[in-house]
């Protein structure tokens, strides 16, 4: 239960940051990010079976991130659409001989993690606009 | 010496060969001009021909101290004065050339491969940043996919590797 709340705090912090101080790309992936994370906690169910909603909700955010990192100059974009790709694949898991729902929860869980973390990183290293010579943003 | 053969360089030609005195890959020269990199390397090479050298920047050199003999060109546009000392511009060919030596300069193609600039493997981080192109759409999607695959692997791996890890000091055979 814990981890749940440090997960709701980080995020929020995290994605507020990124809204607040990110260009286009930051903010797209901190609200695809908090829908995601909001949506798939209202439907997750007990992990006995495919999650169907949060499969979903996966595949929307994989899109979403797919079609970011396309468009955005930015490598992190990259990673977070891997990330949440690895994630999405752990919905195999259930068809697996040998499974538990709780290494499946962990497994489409523990990616949002490292993807705050590179939001976090990408937000605050974000190159901005110092000169008129500059203008590499976004 | 070779006024008569300068004399038969074409306009296109020359343009290239000052671009090459001003150390300018193919590629870039391509740019610059809004043309492909082998149009360009086909006319240096026949400008190579022409001239009757084996590497570009030795016809290079040839036409700029044609060039600076003439008077109207003076004006034109010129290669950096730094280019034109022998010296340096010797020593900036040898250098780019590699370990070039007298046969090998010889050989045309040889030289050409060399001094044709090769673009870096497009990497999914900015290793050195300033000077890197951004990666286009079909690498950005390229990349993405392959990311995934190798993380979900790198996962399966160390994952696997933790199970028989920890089913070997589980075991009773310990």
């Amino acid at each position: 239960m814990l981890r749940h709340f440090l997960y709701a705090a980080l995020m929020w912090i995290i994605c507020g940051y990124a809204a607040w101080r990110g260009g286009w790309p930051e903010r797209s992936v901190a609200w695809i990010i908090v829908l995601g994370s909001v949506l798939s906690a209202m439907v997750s169910g007990d992990f006995t079976g495919v999650e169907q909603g949060i499969l979903i909700i996966d595949i929307l955010m994989f899109l979403g991130f797919f079609v970011i990192g396309l468009f955005s100059e930015r490598y992190w974009t990259l990673w977070i659409a891997a990330l949440q790709g690895v994630s999405l694949l752990g919905h195999l898991l259930p068809l697996m001989p040998l499974w538990n729902p709780y290494v499946y929860n962990d497994a489409i869980a523990l990616w949002a993690w490292p993807m705050l973390a590179i939001l976090g990183l990408a937000t605050w290293k974000r190159p901005r606009p110092t000169s008129a010579w500059n203008v590499s943003a976004g | 010496m070779s006024d008569d053969r300068t004399a038969r360089l074409t306009e296109s030609q020359r343009v290239y060969l000052r671009l090459v005195l001003a150390h300018r890959s193919s590629k870039e020269i391509a740019q610059e001009l809004d043309i492909s990199a082998h149009t360009v390397d086909k006319r240096i090479k026949e400008a190579m021909r022409i001239l009757g050298v084996g590497t570009r920047f030795e016809a290079a050199r040839i036409l700029a101290s044609e060039e600076a003999l003439e008077p109207g060109r003076q004006l034109g546009p010129q290669p950096p004065d730094l280019a034109t000392n022998p010296d340096f511009a010797a020593g900036h060919a040898a250098a780019t050339e590699g370990t070039a030596s007298g046969t090998e300069r010889s050989d045309p193609t040889a030289s050409e491969a060399r001094e044709h600039d090769r673009a870096p493997f497009p990497l999914p981080f900015p290793l050195f940043a300033r000077s890197r192109r951004p990666l286009s759409a079909w690498q950005r999607a390229g990349w993405m996919i392959g990311l995934v695959i190798g993380l979900a692997m790198a996962t399966g791996i160390l994952l696997s590797g933790l199970i028989a890890a920890s089913a070997l000091f589980n075991s009773p055979m310990r």
